[in-house]
């Protein structure tokens, strides 16, 4: 099968050109943004493609001679949403037969309720752009399949770690910088899937018929918290997992007006008024929404020089209650994670070392 | 001033002409030292956007044009892969060359080009730019001192190109640019490392190409005893560290600074070292590349020696070749079995090409 690999440049694009390359298990065709994207495909002899993501045009010739995608592009939420309708028609025009998406998790937020499973009722009200961004680009999917055209199968995950993963380098980085926090004692559920089991899942996507149409969690096997995320990277970096900044407070997190603006631009009635919209207009729009300065929701890190500075996202996270479950991906697509977190972990932090960090 | 500014053609209006040498012709243009006459590529539309910025030049696709135009000196910033055919060709028109790094995809199509100036009795400089770093002359200039006494070790740390503007793919197709990480940033390092420590060899070299460009490149290099690592990538970005030991002090830098460096070292109060640096008017990228184009022309005029000519840069080519020759596969430790056999496999085709 020859694989189009739309954001082949990210932290699981780059994994999946490696991998699916290397093992022969597909075809693939790397697809990047802008040349200096190209970097990590080139270390292959690929036939590696320039297009944009919300350029049908480009998307239609770069898919040209595929038969699936992999759409791994993202961004802000213009981005996001708008690089949906792009993809499925040229994927359409260029006859590939199924594409499989790259949702996430947070569609149901970054602490979902108890219980949550694929079919529980999504929503637009998000304190987070980005999830609102993922919903809607969720719903889009759905729309277009209605249509006909090439079967689209949807993956959730989580937490995706791994080599290049911003889970761990962003952790490695605040953790040598003294940065590191986590909020009610890390006790939180980290949702973590290794990058190897959400390819697997891809995999799976990509070549099991009864898959057409469906959404999926994916995720590890085990259940880990964000202490025990955190403690084997501090640990390789020298770093007591004492040390690491334990909060019991954080700041109430208000959607500020600029994230409430960008919510409401990434949803379809806008994105739709605003391909007729005159450009002028909508660059002054633009300005005064990037202009705006929300004052009621500056984090610990603007009265403080250093030391750690709680997001809302990962406030959220670190008090998520509920390992999201995996069954219907292994009763329908006969997932199950091949890589152990703790072998997925050992794995990062030789990816840490590769790339320079001080592990020791 | 001399009474004529010089005509300048530039060869290759990529994001290199256009990012860093467009801005130091435009400000020895203002200063009547030289005049743009002439913007190829084979992309008329990059000529085109130069073409802005100088209006009287005459935009081509074709470097025959450029000769016909009698330039004195071409900037020739296309593809390595380019730069032997083309600087040769100028060079023979009677053209002198400022040539971008790396002066050539081999130390033999390099030595060509140094035939070619020689037999024209033209000049060809290298743009090796951070020759004209303040902060790399300190370094040059401590070391030259003696007073660190002998290097112990080093390490070098250096990543980058993640958001070059790139105008085009031609950074990644081989048949334009045959190598990765190492011909592109490596060339720059290597060549410092010679200026720095006459002498350093290459012990052994590690990249992760399979069948592409590397993104990553280790080498180990020696002077005298002293072991120098160097590591260079642009599969992910780490803040760049050269750090330089010596029997009697430590030389700290992050390798893209112009002008800072730290000195771990006590000097003594008879201290009688001299620093060219201080007397470098140079305080940013911009700068330096206004410094590298005074001394073309100076050099062009017979009023200066060129900082950086065709045999200074063929060292750190024919370390890059070196590296090149007795690579091996760099493990990605994140690969699982049956990965790391295909890499091999893959690896050593390239090697085979």
């Amino acid at each position: 099968m020859k694989l189009a690999i739309l954001g082949a440049n990210g932290f699981v694009g780059s994994r999946a050109v490696e991998q699916f390359h290397l093992t022969g298990a597909f075809d693939v065709r790397p697809i990047v943004r802008r040349p200096a994207a190209m970097a990590r495909a080139a270390r292959f002899n690929l036939d590696c493609r320039l297009a944009d993501a919300l350029d049908a045009p480009q998307l239609e010739e770069a898919f040209r001679g595929c038969d699936a995608l992999l759409h791994l592009a993202t961004g802000d939420p213009r981005t996001i949403t708008g690089s949906v309708r792009p993809a499925f028609e040229a994927a359409t025009r260029a006859g590939l037969r199924r594409i499989v998406y790259i949702s996430s998790a947070s569609v149901h937020g970054q602490a979902p309720e108890p219980g949550t499973v694929e079919e529980t009722p999504l929503h637009r009200r998000h304190l987070i752009a980005y999830n609102n961004a993922k919903v809607e680009a969720e719903r889009e999917w759905q729309r277009l399949q209605r249509r006909g055209g090439p079967e689209v199968v949807v993956l959730r995950p989580a937490v995706v770690f791994g080599p290049r993963s911003r889970w761990v380098a962003s952790c490695a980085d605040d953790l040598l910088a003294g940065r590191a926090y986590l909020i009610e004692g890390g006790r939180g559920v980290c949702n973590t899937i290794y990058v190897d089991n959400l390819l697997h899942a891809v995999r799976l996507a990509l070549t099991v018929p009864q898959a057409a149409g469906g959404t999926f969690f994916v995720g590890d096997r085990e259940r880990i918290t964000w202490l025990e995320f955190y403690r084997p990277i501090a640990r390789a970096l020298g770093v007591d997992p004492d040390s690491i900044a334990m909060l019991d407070r954080v700041p109430e997190f208000r959607p500020g007006v600029r994230e409430r603006l960008q919510s409401l631009k990434s949803t379809s009635a806008v994105q739709f008024a605003l391909r007729r919209t005159p450009a002028r207009l909508k660059r002054s729009v633009k300005a005064a929404i990037e202009g705006w300065r929300a004052p009621a929701a500056a984090p610990i890190a603007s009265r403080r020089a250093a030391g750690p500075a709680p997001t809302l996202e990962m406030a959220l996270l670190h008090r998520c209650a509920w390992q999201l479950p995996w069954t219907k991906a292994a009763a329908t697509l006969g997932y199950e994670p091949i890589v152990p977190t703790a072998e997925g972990m050992r794995r990062s932090i030789e990816w840490l070392r590769f790339a320079g960090y001080p592990v020791q | 001033m001399n009474a004529r500014p010089l005509r300048v053609a530039i060869v290759g209006c990529g994001a290199a002409a256009e990012r860093l040498h467009a801005p130091a012709l435009a400000a020895l243009a203002s200063a009547g030292e030289v005049d743009v006459v002439a913007l190829c590529d084979p992309d008329a539309a990059r000529a085109a956007s130069l073409a802005a910025v100088f209006p009287r030049a005459a935009a081509c696709t074709e470097l025959e044009r450029v000769a016909a135009i009698g330039p004195d000196l071409a900037i020739v910033a296309s593809p390595a892969a380019l730069h032997a055919a083309q600087s040769s060709s100028l060079l023979d028109a009677g053209v002198h060359v400022l040539c971008e790094k790396p002066v050539a995809a081999s130390t033999a199509d390099a030595a060509r080009m140094v035939a070619a100036a020689e037999r024209a009795h033209r000049l060809l400089a290298v743009g090796l730019i951070r020759r004209f770093f303040p902060s790399a002359r300190l370094v040059h200039d401590l070391v030259a001192s003696g007073r660190f006494g002998a290097l112990e070790s080093a390490s070098i740390l250096e990543t980058g190109g993640f958001h070059w503007p790139f105008r085009s793919a031609a950074a990644f197709v081989p048949r334009l640019t045959p190598g990765g990480i190492l011909l592109d940033l490596g060339v720059h390092v290597l060549d410092l490392l010679a200026w720095w420590f006459p002498g350093v060899r290459v012990a052994a070299y590690q990249d992760d190409a399979m069948g592409g460009a590397e993104a990553t490149a280790v080498a180990t290099c020696e002077v005298g005893r002293a072991r120098v690592t160097v590591r260079l990538s642009r599969d992910w970005p780490m803040p760049g560290r050269y750090e330089l030991r010596f029997e009697h002090g430590r030389i700290v830098w992050d390798g893209v600074d112009p002008v800072s460096v730290q000195v771990d070292y006590a000097l003594p109060a008879d201290a009688d070292v001299e620093f060219s640096a201080a007397g470098v008017p140079a305080r940013s990228w911009d700068d330096c590349f206004r410094a590298q184009l005074e001394n073309v022309v100076a050099a062009v005029r017979g009023e200066s020696p060129l900082v950086v000519s065709g045999v200074d840069a063929m060292t750190s080519l024919s370390l890059v070749e070196e590296c090149y020759r007795t690579r091996s596969l760099l493990a990605s430790p994140w690969f699982g079995a049956d990965e790391m056999s295909a890499a091999r496999g893959l690896a050593s085709e390239r090697v085979a090409q």
